[in-house]
C-alpha cells in the first residue's frame, strides 16, 4: 500500500544553510502527526517543503502516490492539494468568512459549493457566522474557520503551523481536544508544528522530535517519552535528567546513588548515561539512601526537588505537595525503575 | 513515472517562475537608472571650454551657495521641526491637538510658490513696505528693509516649507520612545527640559537626522526660489549651461558634481535610518502623560507653533487668495482651463504609469523575498527620490535626443524622410522623468501596505489553488486599496508641484500650472501667477489631509 505522505532522505537548503538533512518519514492516510522541536530546528521548513513554498535539494517527498518534490522539480503549491492553517490564521479580511471557506472551491458548481461550505461551517459549528467578516470574530471562531477553509477542498494531507498558539491557554487545549476529534471523523491525514509538547501529546498519533534539522525520533507519544533513542530526545521531552553511572564488574550501573540497575551488554569500567524522569524516584521515609536538597520547587498538587549527587551530579524527584523540607535538608527516596534508558556516552548530542 | 508525466509542468515550475519575475524587477531597474548612469558616465566624457569656463568663473559660487543654503536649511528645519514635534507629542496646552496636524500644512507650499508670494509681500511696492511708508510718511531710502531676494531668505522660505519633514519623522520617533527612558531621566533629577536635550533628542537623534538629509534633498533639488532670488547654485548652473549655452554634456557633468552631495546625503540618510531601530527599543505604546503648559508657558507654546505655521502656510495662503480673488475674473478663462487641463492629465499619466509599475515590482519583490539581487535592484530602482529633477531631466534628454536624432538621420539617408523628434520633445520624455523621480513615493506607500499582509495569507491563497498572480489580483489589489490610492495621489500632487523637469522636458509650448506661475513670477507679474499658485496649493492640501489621517492612527493605541 501507499502512504499518504512520503518524504524520502530530503534535504533543503537555504544558500549555504542547511535547514533539513537526510530526513526520511512516512505517514497513513488518517494519521495525524506533529512536529516537534525548538525553535529554529527546521520543523516549519519542512512543512513549508511539503506544501510546495520551498525546494529540496536531495531526496523526495511524495504525497498521496505521487512525487511533487525532488531536486530541480518542485510542484507549485496550488496543484499539491495540501491544506495550511496558519498561526495567524490568515484569513482573507475582505472576503466574508463563507467566500474565506469557498475561497479554494472555484472548480465546485454554484450548489456544489453553496453545499461544501455550509457543511463546512457546520462541521466547525458556526453556522451562524457566514456573512461575517473575519475582523468581527473572536480569535477561537477565526481559529475555527481558518481549519474549516483548508479542509474545505478536502486537501490530501493537511498542514498546520504553530495553530493554536496565539490563543490562551484554556481555549489552547480545549480547541486542541476538538480538533483532533474532527480529524479523526473525517479521516484527514494531517502534519502540525508546534513546540508545545503537551499540545502535541494530546493531538498526534505520531509525533517526531527534530534538531538541528534532523529527525531525532519518529514514533508515538509513549515510546517517545518512555524509549527515547538519544539524550537529545531524553533531554527534550517530559523532564528529567540524564546522570552519568559507570558500569561495574558485575554488570551493573553504579554511581552516587548506590547500585542504579543491571545492564547486560554494554563494556564494564566505562561511564554511561542513564535516563532518570522525577517519577523514577520515590519518595520513602524508611530508605537508607539519604540526598541533600540542592533546590525546590512547589508546584501546588506537588513538590519537585533537585538532589545532589555525591559526585556534582545532581537529580529530579517529584513528591507529594506536603512532603516540605528545606533546602539543606536531606531526602529519604528509594530507586523505582519500571524500564531503564541507558545511553552510551559517545552519543553526548544526541 | 509521475515525474515523466508531469515534466511539462516544470515549465511553470519554482526557478522558472521566480526567474521571470527578477528579471521584471531588474528590467524596471536599469530602465530607470538609465537617466542616472549616464549622468555619472558623463564624467568620462572630454571636458569643454565651457567647463573650464564654468570652473574658472561661477563653479566655486555653486559651491559655496548650495553649502551655505544647506547649512541653513538644515539649521532651520531642525529648530522648527523638533520644537515643533517636542512641544506637540509631549506638552499640552491649548490647541495642541490642531497645531499636530496643522504643522503639516507648509508642506502643501512648495518653496518657488511661498518665494513668489513673499517677495511680492515684501518687496518695495507690496503691502508691508507700502503700509509703513504711508504710516511713517518715509520715503525711498529713508528706510532699511531686509532684502528677501538673498540667499538668507532662500533659506526662510526653504526652511518654512521643508521644516515638517523634521517634524513627521521626529514626532514619530518621540511617540515610540520609552516611555521608561523619560521618566528614568525625570526620577534621575532632570527636569524637563533637561530630559529634552539630554534624553530625548540624543535618542532620537537618528530620525532627526533622517529627516534633515530628506529636507536636504528637496533643498539641493530645488531650482524655482534660487533662480528667482538670483543665488548661482548648482540647479541654476546647470539650467544655464543647457538653455544658454546649449552645452547637455557640461551640464551632465555639473549635475554629476551635484549627484555627490546627494549620494552624501543617501548614506546619511540609510545609516540614520538602520539606527532608528535599535533606538527605538520599546514595543509599549502606552500613552505618554504630557507635561501640561499654563500661563505664559503655554501662551509661548501658542506662539511658537504659530510660527511656522503662520509664515510657512497662513500668511503666504491668504495672500495668495486674495491675489487670487482680485483677478480672478481675468485670470480664469480658458487658457487657465487648458493649464489644469494639462497639468492634471500629465500628473494622472506618471502617477498611473508608476503606480503600474510599482504593482508589478512590489509583487515581484514579495516573490522573490529571499532574493538579494532582487532587493538591491528595488533599491537602486527608487533612488530617484534623492535626484534632483533638474538633472534627471539632463539625465533623460541625452539618451532621448541621441535616439531621435539617430533615428532621424538612419531614416534620412535610408528612405529621405525626417522622423523629428519623437521622443526628446514629446510628453514620453517627461512623464518618464517624472517616473524615475516619484517611482520610490509610489513603491515606499505599496511597501507599507504589504507589510501589513503577512506571507501566510499569500501561503494560504496558493495552497487552495491559487496561482501567483492571481494571488495578486484576488488578494494583493484589494487588500491593498487604500494603499494604491495614497501612492496614485502621492505622486500625482508631486508631479503638479515639479517645476524644473517639466521646464526642461515639456514639449514647445506646453504649459502647466507650475510653469505658468514660475513664467507670470518671471515678468514680475506676481499677481497673476497668483491663480496658478493658489490652485498648486490647493491640490498639494490632499496628501496632507492623508497624512493627518495616518497620523492620528498612529497616535491611538
Amino acid at each position: 500500500m501507499s502512504y499518504q505522505l512520503s518524504i524520502d532522505n530530503a534535504e533543503l537548503k537555504y544558500g549555504a544553510l542547511t535547514a533539513v538533512s537526510g530526513l526520511s518519514l512516512d505517514l497513513n492516510k488518517g494519521e495525524i502527526a506533529c512536529l516537534l522541536g525548538p525553535s529554529g530546528c527546521g520543523k516549519s521548513s519542512l512543512q513549508r517543503a511539503i506544501a510546495g513554498f520551498e525546494p529540496i535539494s536531495s531526496g523526495k517527498i511524495a504525497l498521496a502516490g505521487q512525487i511533487v518534490s525532488r531536486p530541480g522539480f518542485t510542484l507549485n503549491p496550488e496543484r499539491r492539494h495540501v491544506g495550511m492553517v496558519f498561526q495567524d490564521f490568515a484569513l482573507f479580511p475582505h472576503l466574508s468568512v463563507e467566500n474565506n471557506i469557498g475561497f479554494g472551491l472555484r472548480k465546485l458548481s454554484k450548489d456544489e459549493r453553496k453545499q461544501r461550505i455550509s457543511a463546512m461551517l457546520t462541521m466547525v459549528g458556526l453556522e451562524k457566522y457566514a456573512r461575517k467578516f473575519p475582523h468581527e470574530l473572536s480569535g477561537g471562531q477565526q481559529q475555527r474557520i481558518a481549519l474549516a477553509r483548508a479542509i474545505a477542498p478536502k486537501p490530501d494531507i493537511l498542514l498546520l503551523d504553530e495553530p493554536f498558539s496565539s490563543l490562551d491557554t484554556a481555549l489552547r487545549e480545549a480547541l486542541a481536544k476538538d480538533v483532533r476529534v474532527l480529524l479523526k471523523d473525517h479521516n484527514i491525514t494531517a502534519i502540525f508544528v508546534t513546540h508545545d509538547q503537551q499540545e502535541a501529546f494530546a493531538i498526534a498519533d505520531k509525533v517526531g522530535v527534530m534538531n538541528s534539522g534532523k529527525l531525532l525520533q519518529w514514533d508515538t507519544p509513549y515510546q517517545l517519552y518512555h524509549k527515547p533513542k538519544n539524550r537529545f530526545v531524553a533531554n527534550f521531552i517530559g523532564e528529567g535528567h540524564v546522570v552519568n553511572a559507570r558500569l561495574n564488574d558485575k554488570g551493573q550501573l553504579e554511581n552516587g546513588l548506590g547500585i542504579i540497575t543491571e545492564a547486560n551488554g554494554w563494556e564494564t569500567g566505562r561511564d554511561y548515561g542513564v535516563l532518570l524522569r522525577p517519577d523514577d524516584l520515590v519518595f520513602n521515609p524508611e530508605s537508607p539512601l539519604k540526598l541533600r536538597i540542592k533546590d525546590k520547587l512547589f508546584r501546588g498538587a506537588e513538590y519537585l526537588y533537585q538532589l545532589a549527587l555525591t559526585d556534582d551530579q545532581y537529580i529530579l524527584c517529584v513528591t507529594p505537595s506536603h512532603v516540605d523540607f528545606a533546602i539543606g535538608d536531606t531526602l529519604s527516596v528509594s530507586v523505582d525503575l519500571q524500564h531503564v534508558v541507558i545511553f552510551s556516552n559517545d552519543d553526548i548530542q544526541g | 513515472m509521475e515525474i515523466t508525466q508531469r515534466a511539462k509542468l516544470s515549465l511553470f515550475s519554482w526557478r522558472i517562475y521566480n526567474a521571470r519575475w527578477l528579471a521584471v524587477i531588474t528590467v524596471v531597474a536599469i530602465i530607470l537608472w538609465l537617466p542616472l548612469f549616464i549622468i555619472i558616465a558623463s564624467l568620462g566624457q572630454p571636458f569643454s571650454d565651457n567647463f573650464q569656463h564654468i570652473a574658472n568663473t561661477v563653479l566655486p559660487d555653486y559651491l559655496s551657495n548650495s553649502l551655505i543654503l544647506m547649512l541653513g536649511v538644515a539649521l532651520g528645519t531642525f529648530v522648527l521641526g523638533t520644537s515643533a514635534a517636542w512641544l506637540t507629542t509631549m506638552c499640552s496646552f491649548p490647541g495642541r491637538r490642531l497645531f499636530e496636524w496643522a504643522l503639516l500644512l507648509p508642506m502643501a507650499m512648495p518653496a518657488y510658490i511661498i518665494a513668489y508670494t513673499y517677495t511680492g509681500m515684501l518687496d518695495f511696492a507690496g503691502p508691508l513696505q507700502t503700509f509703513l511708508r504711508e504710516t511713517f510718511a518715509w520715503r525711498y531710502g529713508d528706510y532699511w528693509f531686509p532684502e528677501i531676494r538673498s540667499i538668507g531668505g532662500a533659506i526662510c522660505m526653504l526652511s518654512l516649507v521643508l521644516y515638517p519633514y523634521v517634524y513627521l519623522i521626529v514626532r514619530a520617533a518621540f511617540l515610540n520612545q520609552s516611555h521608561a527612558l523619560l521618566e528614568v531621566s525625570r526620577s534621575l533629577g532632570n527636569g524637563p527640559w533637561r530630559t529634552l536635550f539630554f534624553v530625548a533628542i540624543p535618542a532620537a537623534r537618528p530620525a532627526i537626522v533622517a529627516g534633515m538629509t530628506l529636507a536636504l534633498m528637496e533643498t539641493l533639488a530645488d531650482y524655482g526660489t534660487v533662480q528667482y532670488f538670483g543665488i548661482s547654485t548648482f540647479t541654476t548652473g546647470i539650467f544655464r549651461t543647457w538653455f544658454g549655452l546649449g552645452d547637455l554634456n557640461t551640464a551632465a557633468q555639473l549635475s554629476s558634481m551635484l549627484l555627490f552631495f546627494v549620494a552624501a546625503l543617501i548614506v546619511i540618510e540609510r545609516h540614520s535610518r538602520s539606527h532608528m531601530r535599535f533606538h527605538n527599543t520599546t514595543l509599549q505604546k502606552t500613552h505618554l502623560p504630557r507635561i501640561p503648559l499654563t500661563g505664559t508657558n503655554a501662551f509661548f507654546a501658542v506662539l511658537w507653533c504659530c510660527v511656522p505655521l503662520g509664515f510657512g502656510f497662513i500668511l503666504p495662503a491668504t495672500q495668495l487668495l486674495a491675489w487670487a480673488l482680485e483677478t480672478w475674473q481675468t485670470a480664469l478663462d480658458w487658457s487657465f482651463a487648458k493649464l489644469v487641463f494639462n497639468s492634471f492629465s500629465l500628473a494622472a499619466i506618471a502617477s498611473i504609469v508608476c503606480l503600474f509599475l510599482a504593482v508589478l515590482v512590489c509583487f515581484a519583490q514579495r516573490i522573490m523575498h529571499k532574493s538579494k539581487w532582487a532587493s538591491l535592484a528595488l533599491r537602486a530602482a527608487t533612488l530617484g527620490y534623492a535626484v534632483p529633477g533638474t538633472v534627471i531631466a539632463v539625465g533623460v534628454l541625452i539618451p532621448f535626443a541621441a535616439f531621435d536624432n539617430g533615428l532621424d538621420r538612419w531614416l534620412v539617408k535610408n528612405f529621405s524622410v525626417s522622423s523629428g523628434l519623437l521622443l526628446s520633445g514629446t510628453l514620453i520624455a517627461a512623464v518618464f522623468a517624472y517616473v524615475v523621480r516619484f517611482f520610490s513615493v509610489s513603491v515606499q506607500t505599496l511597501e507599507s501596505g504589504y507589510a501589513k499582509i503577512y506571507p501566510s495569507i499569500d501561503h494560504s491563497a496558493r495552497t487552495l489553488g491559487m496561482r501567483p498572480h492571481k494571488v495578486l489580483c484576488k488578494i494583493h489589489l484589494p487588500m491593498l486599496k487604500t494603499s494604491l490610492v495614497a501612492a496614485l495621489l502621492l505622486v500625482f500632487v508631486d508631479v503638479l508641484k515639479e517645476l524644473p523637469t517639466t521646464l526642461i522636458l515639456r514639449p514647445f509650448n506646453f504649459n502647466t500650472l507650475a510653469v505658468r506661475a514660475y513664467e507670470l513670477a518671471s515678468d514680475e507679474r506676481l499677481i497673476d501667477a497668483s491663480s496658478s499658485a493658489l490652485a498648486i496649493v490647493l491640490v498639494g492640501l490632499l496628501p496632507v489631509l492623508l497624512l493627518s489621517r495616518a497620523m492620528n492612527q498612529q497616535t491611538k493605541p
